[in-house]
């Protein structure tokens, strides 16, 4: 008993990195839930900003997105796996130098975000806009959270691995994989570049990418919070172990195959849309799992629902985790996506998983957090209540206020008369309709904002309250266990792989890349299979001319794809309001594909030689000019600014490396030719509207870009 | 629901970790049952419609696109005759349905009062098709002009208003206009 007992050792937590990034979730979630709030009321009224670039909704948007999952909830996910990772393992956290190094990292990476997205800087594919040179910073950073995160593991004195463990090591290992797969690109310049993949396989690559960022750095790691967090604030034992087992794995295996869910309906080939259908609706049930595990482990403690505010926003983040992951597979039924993809609904089912799972985890846990790391009691227990009620009440007003401009919107683009012809023509018919829920919406983003600025104050009052000396490191006693015996291999059960920590990340990344590999390997080695599908069409595809192509990368710094698509869906009212569905053939160079996710506008994919090009110059000018009641804003820096005819030579150079079908003379002179292209194009606009036009204002590229959608393509022997 | 499902509580020996314990309750009977279906409906589906018969995408848009031109060729009633068009001309209610639409399509190139901005000017003597027949007019309007930036209204608007449209673009000549656009096209002189 003696000998055992001289064993144990004394260690102390590092609590200080879990206060740094319990202050940046703070700091970051305020930034972006304002952002979110902006511009929500610019969609409801679009004066809002209108005029100041960097205030727009194309370059605030990717800010919004970014801020909201790589720095509210990437720093929460931070601050909860390092404070209760340490206490699960026993230990301290590898290495302290590692551990600043990642805090400081990541906030410089948020940082250059927020330095780059408002002016443009973007490569346009959602949720990883970032420019290269922060890619790889991300991917630096994210490894040294990974190393020190599965050193810690193998150091540790607790002799098995709990269930949120597992969930943090998936979520290292296939963030890591996703970031890096998604993120090769060419560089043009420092702050410009374009992906390697092009059409059909960038938009596979990036919403496996897309989805899987969802899966493995707003889920599993919340996952593993929940794990702790509940049973530690309900102090109740898990509802179960073999339970947690089995969703786990089939979580982690299922979960990577169901990106394509995102594409239903459109030009990707049916067996992949098909493939992605049918792993999404497995998902739901293993996603059920984890929220029977959170909810039940409350059994026997109910009544902490209505007294512990902590208790509270835990159990409600599970509700809404579950209600989010039964809306997912709902939605990506076909015939449920024809309805919904591209509305409102989209954006409404995003933040009930945003706002609900990941802000209402976060928020509990930090609620949790605070006092323990300060050694303080909370300022106000009550105001922390009244921040659980205004959150729910403006998180349901946000959400029932996209379901109904989701289905409403996509009724009304849906609906077709008894004589064959759709009943709402006009597109922006569609859009004045549901222009008042854009205004609940923006009022339920802004009592969700203000319950959160009351956290701050009652945060801040607490940490203010708190003395210098109550910020040394906690200290714990625990043996170590006997790591001979941890070695041997008795039994071939899931209880042996808990004492694996390397073993077990080997695994998960096995059982991400089956799916990963299957669904992405025939579009990446495109000449099998890609390369093959065009010539059978015997499609031609005519690459960019140099304005058009300076214009696609003003559609892109200015974030146009955010609002317009450029995908006609293989459905019938798409067809009827857009013409012919899209085909692979005609995004066949598009480096990165545009084919968008959201219809706050109508469809581009065929807008080119629909209108005049007069009519594209004003309606930049003053969309109301020609399309009265118009919620988009006004361009006018389109007209002051100059189209960058230096880099065109290099960008053609880069595109003609990844294989797009340029010759050296066009490389040579793209400049030249594209301020040719932009005299001709001046001088028509001249003359049809006798006014003044520079030669070389951006407006003529984007025009010049808009005419030739849908006219890229023409078939052997001439006919389009 | 088998007994062996329901919850029972016991706590598993050597399950603790800073304090949390774990039970090993079973997974409930109706999670496991929806997991199995689920997947037995995800084989099925896959197989139907990749391996087996189930119609491709392009199929169902193709036949679903021959329904609605169906019902498209069968609302397409005659084609209107010349003296039609010219009676709608002096019609006051069909006059008032054709502003209203044209108030809606056709003003952000022709200017709510027709005096022309992207669109030529529809109020002056001057016409670029077929001397401004109303014929032509409605032609114009039904099928467009593709190559000036003039769409096609003939699949987007109905029969009926196709035609007071055509009257209310005919009713307006000689409108006085508060900017009027350059002339365009030859001077008809009726």
């Amino acid at each position: 008993m003696k000998n055992q007992e001289s064993v144990v050792e004394t260690f102390q937590y590092d609590d200080d990195i879990v206060r740094k990034f319990t202050l940046a979730t703070i700091v970051w979630g305020a930034v972006a839930m304002l952002v979110g709030v902006f511009i929500a009321f610019e969609l409801a009224y679009f004066r809002l900003g209108e005029g100041i670039p960097w205030l727009s909704f194309g370059r605030l948007r990717p800010l919004h997105t970014n801020a909201a999952i790589f720095a509210f909830a990437g720093n929460a996910i931070f601050a909860g796996i390092y404070h209760s990772s340490q206490r699960l393992l026993k230990t301290r956290l590898a290495c302290d130098r590692l551990s600043r190094f990642h805090f400081w990292g990541w906030q410089l990476i948020i940082v250059s975000a927020a330095l780059t997205l408002p002016f443009g800087i973007t490569q346009s594919k959602e949720y990883a806009e970032l420019e290269w040179p922060i890619d790889i910073a991300i991917a630096v950073v994210w490894v040294a959270f990974g190393v020190n995160l599965i050193w810690t593991m193998v150091k540790r004195r607790e002799k098995h691995l709990y269930v949120a463990l597992w969930f943090y090591v998936a979520t290292f290992i296939t963030v890591a994989v996703l970031h890096v797969v998604n993120s090769i690109s060419l560089p043009v310049s420092f702050l410009k570049s374009y992906p390697v993949y092009a059409g059909v396989t960038d938009a596979l690559v990036q919403w496996w990418y897309g989805h899987n960022a969802v899966a493995f750095f707003l889920t599993t790691p919340f996952l593993g919070l929940m794990y702790y967090y509940i049973p530690k604030a309900a102090n109740r034992p898990v509802y179960s172990y073999r339970l947690s087992v089995i969703h786990f794995w089939t979580l982690v295996f299922i979960y990577i195959w169901a990106g394509p869910h995102h594409l239903l309906n459109t030009a990707l080939p049916d067996w992949a849309q098909t493939v992605g259908m049918a792993f999404s609706v497995m998902l739901w049930i293993p996603s059920w799992g984890g929220m029977i595990n959170g909810i039940l482990t409350l059994r026997g403690a109910w009544h902490l629902l209505r007294t512990d505010p902590i208790i509270q926003f835990l159990i409600a983040a599970a509700t809404f985790y579950g209600m989010s992951t039964f809306e997912g597979p709902l939605l990506s039924i076909k015939s449920v996506s024809s309805l919904a993809h591209y509305t409102d609904w989209i954006v409404g089912h995003v933040h009930s998983g945003a706002l609900g799972w990941n802000g209402f985890l976060a928020f509990g846990m930090i609620y949790y957090l605070v006092p323990r790391l300060w050694k303080t009691e909370l300022h106000n227990w009550n105001w922390a209540r009244v921040h659980f009620w205004v959150a729910t009440l403006g998180l349901l007003l946000y959400i029932i206020s996209m379901w109904a401009a989701g289905i409403t919107q996509g009724l009304m683009w849906q609906g077709i008369d008894a004589q064959g012809k759709l009943l709402y023509p006009d597109f922006v018919q569609t859009v004045v309709k549901i222009v008042p829920l854009y205004w609940v919406r923006a009022v339920g983003g802004t009592l969700y904002l203000g319950g959160f600025v009351l956290m701050i104050v009652n945060v801040w009052i607490t940490i203010k309250n708190s003395k210098a000396e109550n910020l040394a490191d906690t200290t714990d006693r625990f043996a170590p266990f006997r790591r001979a015996e941890a070695l041997q291999i008795p039994k071939l059960e899931h209880r042996t792989l808990e004492r694996m920590p390397i073993v077990l990340t080997v695994l998960a990344l096995t059982a991400i890349l089956i799916g990963s590999f299957i669904e992405l390997f025939p579009f990446i080695t495109g000449e099998h299979y890609i390369e093959n599908a065009y010539s059978l069409q015997s499609i031609t595809t005519k690459p960019y001319t140099p304005l058009q192509l300076a214009g696609r990368d003003i559609y892109i710094k200015e974030g146009c794809y955010l609002c317009h698509s450029q995908m006609i869906r293989k459905t019938v009212p798409d067809v009827l309001r857009y013409g012919k569905a899209s085909t692979m053939e005609e995004s066949r160079y598009d480096r990165p594909f545009l084919w968008g996710s959201k219809r706050t506008g109508p469809d581009l994919a065929r807008v080119g030689g629909k209108y005049p090009n007069l009519w594209h110059y004003r309606h930049f000018l003053n969309p109301r000019d020609v399309v009265p009641q118009s919620i988009m804003p006004s361009y006018t820096w389109l007209f002051k600014n100059s189209i960058d005819y230096a880099s065109l030579n290099r960008k053609i150079s880069v595109q003609r490396v990844l294989g797009v079908p340029y010759s050296e003379q066009e490389e040579n002179f793209a400049g030249e030719n594209a301020k040719a292209e932009a005299a001709v194009l001046a001088a028509s606009l001249r003359s049809e509207s006798g006014g003044q036009i520079e030669d070389d204002r951006e407006v003529l590229a984007l025009i010049a870009y808009l005419q030739v959608l849908g006219q890229m393509t023409s078939q052997a022997g001439g006919a389009k | 629901m088998s007994k062996k499902n329901e919850p029972v509580d016991t706590l598993i020996k050597d399950h603790e970790y800073d304090g949390i314990q774990e039970f090993n309750n079973p997974a409930p009977f109706w999670w496991q049952l929806s997991f199995y279906l689920s997947i037995a409906f995800a084989v099925v589906y896959f197989g139907y419609y990749v391996m087996g018969p189930g119609r491709t995408l392009d199929q169902e848009l193709t036949s679903g696109l021959e329904e609605v031109q169906a019902l498209q060729k069968k609302n397409n009633g005659p084609d209107v005759t010349a003296d039609q068009l010219l009676a709608l001309v002096k019609d006051g209610p069909s006059v008032a349905r054709g502003k209203a639409v044209f108030e809606s399509k056709c003003a952000s190139c022709h200017a709510a009062d027709g005096g022309g901005l992207i669109g030529p000017n529809l109020t002056d003597d001057y016409w670029i098709h077929d001397k401004g027949e109303i014929l032509a007019i409605y032609r114009v309007i039904k099928d467009g002009v593709l190559d000036k930036g003039m769409p096609p209204w003939g699949a987007v608007i109905s029969a009926e208003e196709l035609s007071s449209v055509t009257g209310f673009v005919k009713s307006i000549h000689g409108q006085k206009v508060a900017k009027a656009k350059d002339p365009q096209g030859e001077k008809v002189t009726q």
